[in-house]
């Protein structure tokens, strides 16, 4: 497949999805297709004739899913690092923090994993556990929620 | 780099006589809890003269004499006997420790490893030991700092010992397909956003045949075993410092290029055929390349390239 293919690829793949950047890497090939504004491929593909068939804007999506909180009151503890997240210290061993535990900002919560390097993630609140978010050994994200905690005054 | 005399390296195998506990900081501060330690600070020098035949020991004033480094090894302890020189180097992690303190074990009861590995290794037989490192890497990169101290382990035993050491990705350090070595990293991240970096390191060096751990993932060797003759673990562990030194430098300067390059050159695992287990997914091909932030390049078997991320791909054995 030549290179305008792929990108012609890449582009309908941008408009079905409705991506505003696109990035592949094959061997030393490395494509990366970015719109300046929405809907910049449409206007390519439809030129402007009549201002019916001008493409409306798209939709404004946003790209990162957003974790909204039922109540005001619980706060998250979130995931320092991209890796896996194990409850417990060593495999084995009971889970660091349990839903109802109460922690404070040295309570280590969990850790997560990534290639050999192990990092220790404190609850850096003082509070109540009333939810984990991931379960033992998943893969996570930079800034994914790990935990819940409704705080307490100390 | 490194001013290797080789005829130091074979020493003679000392039976382990003494059993005192024996740990000192040569420069520095001496961190409050050391002083509650049961060990007492002695001069070695002087206990070998009264003790012929005392085993060869790590002792902080050797290994500190000449050392030519400029973060790795600014201050040494050496203990007797520990749990794990990581949860030492945790505690000494919340003092105002000096950047590059090294704290060495000669015997750990609870040596560490992922995925239920213990690391095992005999008194006066390893170097086990653990460096705190502040620095604050680029997120993205953190994964190349397990290959920057996997290629200076690896390039420290090929230097100065002559045998073929390789990396198995991304942290075993093998020789002929058995594991003499490997890294484990601890990362604490620290108020004012100051990231400190705990460096385990553990190497199999005078063990012999009998004393090998059995039943391992990996079968196990030692560099005596390979070398055919005891090696000089003060000489070793100078080596290895001024390595650790010069590589974290490269890192620190984010010539992150030049250690993928060293590092794919010294890894076994490019070339091979394997399973990637990636979230929940597996994935069958060859290995071609090291990706710039750490990650595997795999060549599946239906012809697509895919690209691995460090963080979560792991090799199913």
């Amino acid at each position: 497949m030549s290179i305008i293919d792929k990108v012609k690829q890449l582009i309908s793949i941008m408009n079905e999805n409705e991506l505003s950047e696109i990035e592949i890497q094959e061997d030393v090939t490395k494509i990366r297709i970015k719109k300046t504004e929405v809907g910049f491929t449409h206007t390519v593909a439809s030129p402007l004739t009549a201002s019916s068939t001008y493409p409306q804007p798209l939709e404004q999506k946003h790209q990162m899913p957003v974790f909204v909180q039922e109540s005001k009151n619980v706060a998250e503890v979130v995931s320092p690092m991209v890796g896996t997240f194990y409850r417990a210290s060593a495999p084995g061993s009971e889970p660091c923090v349990n839903v109802g535990d109460f922690v404070n900002e040295e309570t280590v919560v969990c850790i997560i994993e990534a290639m050999k390097i192990m990092n220790e993630v404190k609850a850096e609140m003082v509070g109540e556990v009333v939810d984990i978010c991931v379960n033992d050994g998943e893969a996570v994200e930079f800034g994914q929620p790990l935990f819940c905690i409704r705080p307490s005054t100390k | 780099m490194l001013q290797t005399n080789h005829n130091n390296l074979v020493i003679n195998s000392n039976k382990n006589t003494g059993k005192r506990t024996f740990h000192k900081e040569v420069t520095g501060n001496k961190p409050e809890f050391l002083k509650m330690g049961n060990g007492t600070n002695n001069n070695q020098s002087q206990n070998r003269t009264l003790l012929p035949e005392a085993p060869e020991r790590l002792n902080p004033e050797e290994i500190t004499k000449g050392l030519k480094t400029r973060i790795v090894g600014s201050s040494i302890i050496t203990y007797e006997q520990t749990t794990s020189t990581m949860n030492i180097a945790k505690r000494i992690a919340r003092t105002e420790f000096k950047n590059g303190t090294v704290i060495f074990a000669e015997e750990q009861t609870q040596g560490k490893g992922r995925s239920g590995n213990s690391w095992f290794c005999p008194r006066y037989k390893g170097l086990l030991f653990t460096l705190l490192l502040r620095h604050n890497i680029p997120l993205d990169h953190l994964c190349l700092f397990v290959g920057t101290i996997a290629v200076s382990i690896t390039e420290t035993i090929r230097e100065t010992l002559q045998l073929p050491a390789e990396i198995k990705w991304p942290n075993d350090i093998l020789i002929g397909g058995k594991k003499v070595g490997g890294v484990l990293i601890e990362w604490e991240k620290r108020v004012k956003n100051q990231s400190v970096f705990l460096v385990g390191i553990g190497l199999n060096v005078n063990t012999s045949e009998g004393e090998l751990p059995e039943h391992t993932h990996l079968p196990a060797t030692s560099l005596a075993i390979e070398k055919l003759g005891a090696v000089d673990r003060v000489f070793l562990a100078k080596a290895l410092l001024q390595d650790i030194d010069k590589w974290f430098s490269i890192l620190k300067d984010e010539h992150f290029g030049y250690i993928t390059e060293r590092w794919k050159n010294l890894c076994i695992t490019v070339g091979e055929t394997l399973t990637i287990k990636d979230c929940d997914a597996e994935y069958t091909g060859r290995v071609i390349d090291i990706s710039n932030n750490g990650g595997l390049m795999l060549k599946l078997d239906n012809g697509k390239v895919k690209i691995f991320r460090g963080e979560h791909a792991t090799i199913k054995s």
